[in-house]
């Protein structure tokens, strides 16, 4: 699958869950959790 | 530069433009951590803001972003991220109200400091953004109007996020957070400057004149412009240009695809239009020597930004102009590839280029295969819409080597793309191009 097709299907995907994950993150991370 | 070394380059620059700041908060040193809501929110906060500055790129037409993207898939990705951007948006102040009931005293904007009025008034430019964006056509918006409204909201919005978020010190004390998004708004700046100023003038220094209009089937109209005083530009089949008659700087420009032969030594470039609203309405009453501004080429749905084996085309109505263009393209070039070309019309009458595809069927190794909707009662052909079991009866043996270019209105790209994939077409043969981008 080309770059194009990959894009078109997973960019926004892609974008909205490391959004989540990273927030998730950096919250667990300067609350002591982790 | 190679388009895909041009593809991966954008790619690595997106994501360091979306999570760097975010990244950097969390591997350089930074000021004690609190609760884990307000932090989350933080977080949230400013993927938002990132996001949002980030909106003024898809839709800037910067000639080397669309080189590498479709733009119709820039626009779609748009519309997405928009609407999760103002999710997360809404959600940072939620979060911070389930930690401490206390913050729910900041959403009066009467009394709250300015930093929190800012950020109040910022969801509400992102509301008035998400809400007219999605139900423009319920509301009657007109598109101009619109578009209007969407700059200024979109700067509203922006500007006093960014206001909020630099006026809240926790983290922007850092001088290297405050840096990052200088940086970043200045980017932001730039390109909303390029789309409101240098294109208007650039646009204006590069007028064209209307050479020849000439109605055909379908309520169509070929329209043929000539540069004036000026080179014009070299495209490719398939592309198109945003073209208006008002001044560039009413921004009421609307899309259409070149319809020649991009091979054509002459400068003249030609659009068929069909009459389907606002402007489109108006091209009847366009006069020989009328100044016509030129917004172009963009697209990659093109012959030449793809390695093509042999061809298989499916269009509807007016998404048959840059096939045409294709079409009038190869026959230039004496291609004698083996094009199929499926061609979707409401009537027998209203096929637009019927003849002229006739034509072109002795000079190519063209398969036509007509499929009208509602056909005359002699009519032999495929009817109703181009579906699965027409394109069993009509494709090569080798179908699935072929590479298909669609265009034409969403319901017919929804319903053919997965017609094709059950076909056992790779996704990586098909492209495609809606009519819609706005």
């Amino acid at each position: 699958m080309d770059i194009q097709h990959l894009v078109q299907r997973f960019f926004v995907i892609i974008t909205i869950a490391l959004c989540l994950l990273l927030a998730v993150l950096f919250g667990a991370l300067q609350a002591g959790l982790i | 530069m190679k388009k895909k070394t041009l593809t991966y380059l954008w790619i690595a620059i997106y994501f360091l433009m979306v999570f760097l700041p975010l990244v950097l908060l969390m591997i350089l040193p930074r000021p004690e951590g609190r609760e884990f809501l307000r932090e989350v929110a933080v977080a949230l906060g400013f993927l938002a803001m990132a996001l949002l500055g980030l909106q003024t790129i898809p839709t800037s037409r910067l000639k080397f972003f669309t080189k590498a993207f479709p733009m119709d898939t820039l626009y779609t990705f748009h519309h997405k991220l928009s609407v999760f951007t103002f999710v997360i948006a809404f959600v940072h102040p939620a979060l911070l109200i389930a930690n401490n009931r206390v913050v729910l005293l900041l959403l009066n904007i009467f009394e709250a400091p300015w930093r929190a009025r800012a950020a109040v008034l910022s969801l509400v430019a992102m509301l008035i953004l998400v809400a007219t964006s999605i139900w423009r056509k319920q509301i009657n918006l007109k598109y101009h109007i619109w578009r209007w409204l969407h700059d200024a909201a979109s700067f509203l919005a922006i500007g006093l996020a960014l206001y909020h978020m630099f006026k809240v010190n926790h983290y922007m004390d850092l001088t290297y957070q405050r840096v990052l998004w200088l940086g970043l708004t200045g980017i932001w700046t730039a390109i909303i400057l390029y789309i409101r100023v240098a294109r208007p003038i650039i646009m204006i220094n590069n007028p064209y004149k209307v050479v020849s209009l000439e109605e055909e089937r379908g309520e169509c109209w070929s329209l043929t412009l000539k540069p004036e005083g000026h080179d014009g530009f070299d495209f490719h089949a398939g592309q198109f240009a945003w073209i208006t008659t008002e001044s560039p700087w009413i921004f009421k420009e609307n899309p259409f695809s070149f319809s020649n032969n991009a091979d054509h030594e002459d400068n003249l470039i030609s659009f068929t239009i069909k009459e389907l609203g606002d402007f489109t309405n108006n091209i009847k009453d366009f006069k020989i020597g009328q100044t016509i501004y030129v917004d172009g080429p963009y697209g990659t749905f093109s012959l030449d930004d793809h390695w093509c084996r042999e061809l298989v085309f499916i269009a509807g109505g007016i998404g048959s102009a840059p096939v045409l263009s294709m079409l009038r393209t190869l026959a230039a070039r004496g291609d004698n590839r083996l094009v199929t070309f499926f061609y979707g019309n409401p009537t027998w009458d209203s096929i637009i280029y019927r003849e002229e595809l006739e034509e072109l069927e002795k000079e190519l190794n063209l398969n036509l295969v007509h499929v009208i909707e509602r056909p005359q009662e002699d009519w032999e052909g495929e009817k109703g819409f181009v579906s699965e079991a027409v394109l069993k009866r009509h494709l090569p043996e080798n179908f699935q080597d072929q590479t298909y270019f669609m265009c034409g209105p969403l319901p017919m790209i929804e319903a053919v793309d997965p017609a094709l994939r059950k076909l056992g077409v790779p996704a990586t043969h098909i492209f495609s191009e809606q009519y819609e981008m706005a």
